[in-house]
């Protein structure tokens, strides 16, 4: 027996603001979090300007993983907006029992705690934890599920909405908690600088004069619940998780197929999971990297994907950075507070737009979404495209 | 039309017991004297591709090819009458590839960004593994990488549901010095073996009566532990509750294919031994526990709960459990359906039922 699957729940931490409310607020207006940088030193990377959240009581880097670090912060303010927001507290969390399944994608969770023991000269007791900051999430917030972890690298988040999407679906569960956490960590700005892959300013997709990405951190947090589970409770419903797809690219371990055969896949397999066709799809959250292959590719995919009536497309990479494992999430979540409040999030620093047949706006743009897609691209060649679906009544 | 079946059509393992499946099997059955599991640190293996094309790939993505390579040979099916969009990837490890990212990380620290290797960021993605493997065998279907998760219900869910013709499911843990050293010395983890390893297994769907695969797959249950059982002392009394949950799920979601004959147990050396093994007593009294998988093979962390099936999956295809893993006698009795049990570094307690072919 199929199931719908209804979003309840959201919490985000985001450099744009901490909480769904000021998230949104913020960037609706176009108003970025990247901003210089304070966690690290920059003076020898490509660029000073990160996602960085600096609002709020975050640890530094490095700390142990046994104990309270950067990751953990982040999840912890996600996770308690996401729980009041849907109504359920650990109790009742942990009434579902096996029922209810974590689902939750990370890239550099643990390269945080791996640099904090190179730092303090490896010491014993440090490295075989850390991965502890998933059994902390489980008691955090009651689940006694199983917990997967996608690790597809910046398609991670993503791909764990598609998986809790599948599981309520097809009845292996009855609902999930859902999310992405990514801390900023010095490793992932060397890492990106030494690719040649970070922007010199303020990143800038579908912009002609594009040069990379600033990379970001956050975390995103939902609860999914069956629909008939959702009205029962009388639970307010964010939107419906219509389909989705994953595939990979099987082209370079760090550079997209410039063709997007995968990418273009991807998507369409989502909207054929859910029975529909491209055509009805209203508006693309692009993985929108701002790198000059990536865009191209992604705007060309979608644009051959589409056919005739072409979906408005926009990234959220220019207002928070790439929060690489997290984005997934944090793009999901933008998503539903745009189908929820009938504007889509801008891209500030768009000058000179793509030639493409996609609609791409730079200011806060009213429309009814009814039906999104939202795409995340990674290393490996893992690609994730998930449909989501305004609910109705 | 009749739901087909899931199965376990090839084995590719890079263990300490073998590189191929009828190695591992000869050496479970005492056809080829070696009996223990324990490692001094890497594996030896080779991967059947030419030295230019591994010039950039990582030891983690290598055994990962290998153990791929393995499984795709063993299975002996053509990928070239499946459409590369139909063929999957969903692979697991627990602590990823820790060299790179320690090795990363050091060069990070010496503050000198532009001499930091490009290749070796590349390689510190855990799901880098995949990536390789899927330019290699040209697989673009569904794909993911899980740091906690059970691969079997997630590429059987596919599978069923048609988002796949065929799946690699691979579980890689490789050796890290820096880690084993950490665990050497950790109180809970200092007496259990711990061996580096990987497994890949081919499934595919297939037809009623088809004996050209290992075993079928049946439904899982996954629970949350409140720890990683190997590295911490979890309470007894709480984590065998959890289990008990964990097995009762399963054996109701399988209550269709006939009783659990025998429960391939997680079983290290630990403490956690003595509190699972209660929990199968009292939930599966009349199964047969067998515990001496990771003896033979050693604890794989992120890899064990894979190699507990790759075990299962031998024995179900030979029609016997040898002495080896039971340790009180070999047992060839007409046993049909098989529980395979498993914890994880993410915390995680996995059961998953197996069925013989037939």
């Amino acid at each position: 027996m199929s199931h719908r699957v209804a979003v309840t729940g959201i919490g985000v931490v985001s450099s744009a603001g901490i909480g769904k409310e000021a998230y949104f607020k913020s960037c609706s207006r176009g108003l970025s979090g990247i901003k210089k940088c304070g966690l690290f030193p920059t003076e020898k990377l490509a660029t000073d300007l990160f996602g960085e959240i600096d609002e709020g009581d975050f640890p530094p880097l490095c700390e142990c993983p046994a104990g309270e670090n950067r990751v953990k912060a982040l999840m912890r303010p996600a996770v308690e907006e996401m729980m009041r927001d849907s109504e359920m507290d650990r109790a009742a969390i942990a009434s579902y029992g096996p029922d209810l399944q974590l689902c939750f994608g990370t890239l550099v969770a643990i390269s945080d705690g791996i640099a904090g023991y190179t730092a303090r000269g490896k010491p014993a007791g440090w490295l075989e934890h850390v991965n502890d900051y998933l059994p902390w999430l489980r008691d955090f917030c009651g689940a006694e599920g199983g917990c997967w972890v996608s690790s597809a690298a910046c398609a991670a988040g993503t791909t764990a909405t598609g998986m809790a999407f599948d599981f309520i679906r097809n009845g292996l569960c009855r609902a999930c908690i859902v999310g992405g956490a990514d801390p900023l960590t010095e490793s992932a700005a060397v890492g990106f600088h030494v690719l040649n892959a970070l922007s010199g300013g303020m990143c800038n997709p579908y912009d002609e004069a594009r040069d990379g990405i600033n990379i970001g951190e956050g975390a995103a947090f939902f609860f999914f619940e069956r629909l008939e589970d959702a009205l029962r409770r009388h639970a307010y419903i964010y939107g419906e998780i219509l389909g989705y797809g994953l595939t990979n690219d099987a082209y370079h371990i760090t550079a997209p197929d410039p063709e997007g055969a995968a990418v273009a896949r991807a998507m369409e397999d989502a909207v054929r999971d859910a029975g529909l066709n491209f055509s009805d799809v209203d508006h693309v959250n692009g993985h929108g990297t701002g790198t000059v292959i990536n865009d191209q590719m992604e705007l060309d995919a979608i644009d051959s994907a589409s056919g005739g009536r072409k979906p408005s497309a926009t990234s959220t990479k220019a207002l928070i950075g790439h929060c690489m494992g997290a984005s997934g999430a944090l793009e999901l979540a933008a998503v539903l507070l745009a189908i929820e409040n009938e504007v889509y999030m801008p891209l500030p620093n768009l000058s000179h737009p793509v030639k493409t047949g996609v609609h791409i706006a730079s200011r806060p743009y009213p429309c009814k979404i009814g039906i999104a897609l939202s795409n995340s691209f990674a290393f490996a060649g893992n690609i994730a495209s998930v449909l989501v679906g305004r609910y109705d009544g | 039309m009749k739901p087909r079946d899931v199965a376990i059509k090839g084995i590719g393992p890079v263990s300490a017991q073998g590189t191929d499946a009828a190695s591992v099997w000869n050496r479970l059955n005492g056809e080829i004297a070696e009996t223990t599991g324990k490692l001094k640190g890497e594996l030896e293996f080779t991967v059947n591709l030419p030295a230019s094309r591994l010039r950039r790939v990582g030891r983690y993505s290598r055994l990962a090819l290998a153990g791929a390579l393995e499984a795709w040979k063993d299975a002996g099916i053509e990928l070239d009458g499946i459409s590369p969009f139909r063929r999957g990837s969903i692979f697991t490890t627990g602590y990823g590839s820790l060299v790179s990212n320690v090795t990363f990380s050091e060069s990070v620290a010496k503050g000198d960004p532009n001499s930091c290797s490009p290749t070796l960021f590349a390689g510190t993605v855990a799901n880098s593994c995949v990536g390789h493997v899927c330019m290699e065998l040209n697989l673009k279907g569904v794909s993911t990488v899980l740091m906690g998760g059970n691969i079997f219900v997630y590429s059987k869910l596919l599978l069923d549901t048609d988002k796949a013709d065929v799946i690699f499911a691979g579980a890689v843990e490789e050796y890290s010095q820096d880690l084993w050293h950490s665990l050497e010395k950790n109180e809970v983890a200092s007496g259990v073996e711990i061996n580096e390893a990987t497994v890949v297994f081919v499934l595919e769907q297939v037809d009623e009566g088809t004996h050209d695969a290992y075993c079928v797959l049946g439904a899982g249950a996954s629970v949350g532990l409140s720890g990683f059982p190997l590295i911490t002392m979890i309470d007894p009394a709480m984590t065998k509750r959890t289990i008990k949950l964990a097995l009762r799920d399963c054996v109701e979601k399988n209550k269709d294919k006939g009783d659990i004959d025998a429960v391939f147990s997680s079983s290290n050396g630990s403490y956690f031994d003595e509190v699972e093994e209660r929990a199968i007593e009292e939930e599966l009294p009349r199964s047969l526990i067998v515990s001496g998988v990771k003896g033979f093979l050693g604890e794989t962390m992120g890899c064990a709960f894979s190699l507990n099936v790759a075990a299962a999956a031998l024995c179900l295809k030979n029609r016997s459990i040898p002495l080896s893993l039971t340790r009180g006698g070999s047992y060839d009795a007409d046993f049909r359906n098989l529980l395979v049990t498993g914890f994880d570094p993410a915390g995680n307690y996995h059961c998953l039922a197996l069925r013989r072919l037939g």
